[in-house]
């Protein structure tokens, strides 16, 4: 891992199209600032997680779900280019 | 009773398969699944081909929170025609389902492809509460 020191208001940048800015530091806690292209993700570690997570639980839940949404009858589509959006 | 007759079997129709080329979050392995639109319903079922025991109810995320796919086409995440899907889930006592929209599905029919966004936005929460059937 490359580790570098910054100050408030010190830039660095990933390629040549994202730049990690030091906003603010508050005590134990830094402010950053991320300029990067639109197709660019930018998110916390602990999101990544908690989705993958959530993934997992849905797939584990999925049994009482089929039982919870049996009274459902949104829409008659039964074609996946058909979403039939209620 | 006649599986046709059980509610709590969803009969799925026109199963597509869909590569996801980057797997889902978490769970990179998983790239082939089958999606099908469950008749009479918003929903989608979708089943991994590589480890069937992993599957996923999911409808469109404008169901959940309703201009969606509006707000990520402008972002530049997802394009015109593709869908976007959130995972349903089961949480709480006494429990309640639950929209990813955290981290929706993108699927793009026309080239059966899909990825799964992660978003960084409070307007998408990990767990958006559903309304239940009545």
């Amino acid at each position: 891992m490359l580790v570098l020191t910054r100050r408030a208001n010190q830039a660095l940048r990933v390629g040549a199209n994202v730049e990690v800015r030091v906003v603010r530091i508050e005590g134990d806690r830094v402010v950053l600032g991320i300029k990067a292209p639109r197709h660019v993700a930018v998110v916390r570690s602990e999101l990544i997680e908690e989705v993958s997570v959530e993934v997992r639980d849905a797939s584990d839940t999925r049994a009482r779900l089929r039982v919870m949404l049996a009274p459902l009858h949104l829409s008659e589509s039964t074609s996946p280019e058909d979403p039939g959006v209620a | 009773m006649p599986a046709s007759e059980d509610k709590s079997v969803i009969q799925a129709a026109d199963a597509s398969e869909i590569v996801f080329p980057d797997g889902l979050v978490g769970l990179p392995s998983l790239t082939r699944h089958r999606l099908t639109s469950v008749p009479d319903s918003a929903l989608y079922e979708l089943v991994s081909s590589d480890d069937p025991t992993m599957g996923f109810i999911a409808t469109s995320a404008d169901n959940v929170k309703p201009g969606t796919t509006d707000r990520l086409r402008t972002r530049g995440l997802v394009t015109e025609g593709e869908l976007v899907l959130a995972i349903l889930a089961v949480h709480g006592d006494p429990p309640s389902i639950t929209a990813n929209l955290a981290g929706p599905l993108v699927v793009d029919m026309a080239s059966a492809t899909a990825r799964q966004l992660v978003l960084e936005d409070a307007e998408f929460p990990l767990q958006a509460h559903v309304e239940e059937p009545g």
